[in-house]
């Protein structure tokens, strides 16, 4: 059942840090420095979270039900148990491929209107 | 890795900032944001050394002050502080902090007061009343409760407009000028005065009606009322008689003759509504108080603090200011309005019995009147010297009678907001009234 207080509503799009946090989550369980780091690499370095923007998010997203919070670890020798790991919900998931379709949809049009030329 | 000083300053420093993240958000997440921040400030070490850092502490601190608002805002919690204080809880910062804001302002206007000749004091003094209350409008709009903290700047509002005078008011209201006077009988009434004092009647009327059928009016409260309403008429008659003894001893004429003169009787219509203004617009504000105690119980003080908070005594501009020591004055008017605008609030929201909550409320109370009156008197000795002028007691004591009455007004307050157990046993209104 969708969360009624949830501050995402679907259809309109995601901020930059939601999006890519759900997308860093999309291939596995991950903590907060882990999700930071996939942020940063997905975005070459564009999007750096600090540790208020991401863990207000995750609070967020967790209020939300599109991540949970969970006891397994995903390698056991990686691992430091004092460190939260958070998983990605059907939901979530969900929000994220919506987001995506948004998003490709919106640079199909920019390519059929051919916005790279304009800057030449 | 061994320990690194730059980056263990880093840490208790951020460390300290979390600090300013809410209490419930801090307890879910402040281990993890410090570990992020450490392993963060380890690979900016790494990377580039204490450029690295500082890049990372520039990024850290736009992260923080951006997101420490929006948890503040965004926390549940956060509305306790704003607009209620719950005894026995711990201090509710936000709400007092907001309540420390008209003081902070005045106290600032003061202090310009006495260290220069600029004349900002009196921009912050007239226009801060009006500025304070819109953000307690608008909680008030969007809340659809009045916040405990705005009590103050109501307060403060009320005492500003009432000190313009009536006259001011009601020229801004255009569409309630109809005309300067009115004649009743040959005796010509200023409307300006009129109007205002009779307005206060009703309301007054109205809400003394709704408190006794609800019975609030308690033993002591009569008994302060009737000591309110003792000390008007006594400020009216003395006044009277000193003018009618003045104006034997000009004339020459006996005091019958002078009673039946067309300006006396002028007088003596007029003059009791320049005092009634001042002393029934304070006891509408007491009563005003009373509709907050409902829900605010002793915090509605915070409403006559306001009230209290722009009294000027005397400072720079005052004729007086050659004759008697201008910084000790001022030194002694800034001591009781810390003690009364900036202690007074914060005690009583820490106080949990009722029996301290007067305590909290009549000490400051007490401060002020003692000041005021001792200020009042040595002027008023100091200045009747430099013109040689005998000052009798009645002379004294009307000079410093606006005090005593809003001394008398503030009692009347404490009885009405606070009533002692042995008084709440009489007025406590039935269960059912109680749980409506």
């Amino acid at each position: 059942m969708p969360n009624t207080n949830s501050a995402f509503v679907p259809g309109q799009p995601l901020t930059p840090a939601v999006f890519h946090i759900l997308l860093a989550l999309a291939d596995g369980d991950k903590h907060g420095y882990a999700i930071m780091k996939d942020v940063e690499d997905q975005t070459a370095g564009r999007i750096k979270l600090g540790p208020g923007t991401l863990y207000g998010t995750i609070k967020r997203l967790l209020a939300a039900d599109l991540i949970v919070e969970v006891d397994e670890r995903p390698d056991p020798e990686l691992d430091d148990e004092r460190r939260r790991y958070y998983r990605l919900t059907a939901q979530g998931r969900k929000l994220a491929v919506e987001e995506n379709q948004r998003l490709t949809q919106a640079v199909k049009v920019a390519r059929t209107k051919r916005l790279e030329n304009l800057l030449n | 890795m061994k320990p690194n000083r730059s980056i263990e300053l880093s840490q208790h420093i951020y460390r300290q900032l979390l600090r300013l993240y809410p209490q419930s958000y801090r307890t879910t997440y402040e281990t993890e944001m410090f570990r992020v921040f450490t392993d963060q400030c380890r690979e900016a070490y790494q990377g580039r050394g204490g450029l690295g850092l500082l890049t990372l502490w520039l990024r850290t601190l736009m992260d923080v002050g951006k997101t420490v608002v929006i948890e503040h805002i965004s926390d549940p919690n956060a509305k306790v502080g704003l607009l209620d204080a719950i005894p026995n809880a711990p201090l509710p910062w936000k709400g007092v902090l907001l309540v420390l804001i008209p003081g902070l302002i005045f106290f600032v206007s003061q202090i310009e007061q006495v260290t220069s000749n600029g004349d900002w004091f009196f921009f912050a003094y007239y226009r801060a009343a009006y500025f304070l209350i819109l953000p307690v409008l608008l909680i008030w709009i969007f809340t659809r409760r009045f916040p405990v903290w705005g009590l103050i700047p109501l307060g403060l509002l009320y005492g500003t407009l009432e000190s313009y005078g009536p006259g001011y008011l009601i020229d801004k209201l255009t569409f309630l000028k109809l005309s300067d006077t009115l004649v009743l009988s040959g005796i010509t009434f200023d409307l300006n005065y009129l109007m205002p004092v009779s307005v206060c009647v009703v309301l007054l009327c109205g809400l003394i009606w709704y408190n006794a059928r609800r019975r609030q009016i308690s033993r002591s409260v009569s008994g302060w009322l009737a000591l309110y309403g003792a000390l008007i008429i006594f400020q009216i008659v003395v006044e009277a008689q000193r003018r009618i003894v003045q104006e034997v001893a000009y004339s020459g004429s006996n005091w019958q003759t002078v009673l039946g003169s067309a300006d006396m009787k002028q007088f003596l219509f007029q003059m009791p509504l320049w005092y009634l203004y001042t002393s029934l617009s304070f006891l509408l504000l007491v009563f005003i108080g009373k509709i907050f105690a409902r829900k605010h119980g002793g915090l509605s003080f915070l409403l006559l603090l306001g009230y209290l908070l722009p009294t000027i005594v005397f400072g720079r501009y005052g004729e007086w200011t050659d004759i008697i020591p201008f910084y000790w004055v001022t030194s002694v008017v800034l001591i009781y309005r810390f003690v009364v605008a900036l202690v007074a609030p914060v005690w009583l929201v820490r106080e949990v019995s009722i029996t301290g909550r007067q305590r909290a409320a009549a000490i400051p109370v007490a401060v002020a009147v003692i000041c005021h009156v001792t200020l009042n008197v040595i002027v008023n000795i100091i200045m009747a010297n430099q013109y040689a002028y005998q000052m009798s007691l009645v002379d004294l004591a009307l000079a410093v009678w606006n005090q005593v009455l809003v001394a008398a007004g503030l009692g009347l307050a404490v009885a009405l907001y606070l009533p002692r157990e042995k008084d709440t046993a009489v007025v406590s209104p039935p269960l059912e009234t109680v749980t409506e």
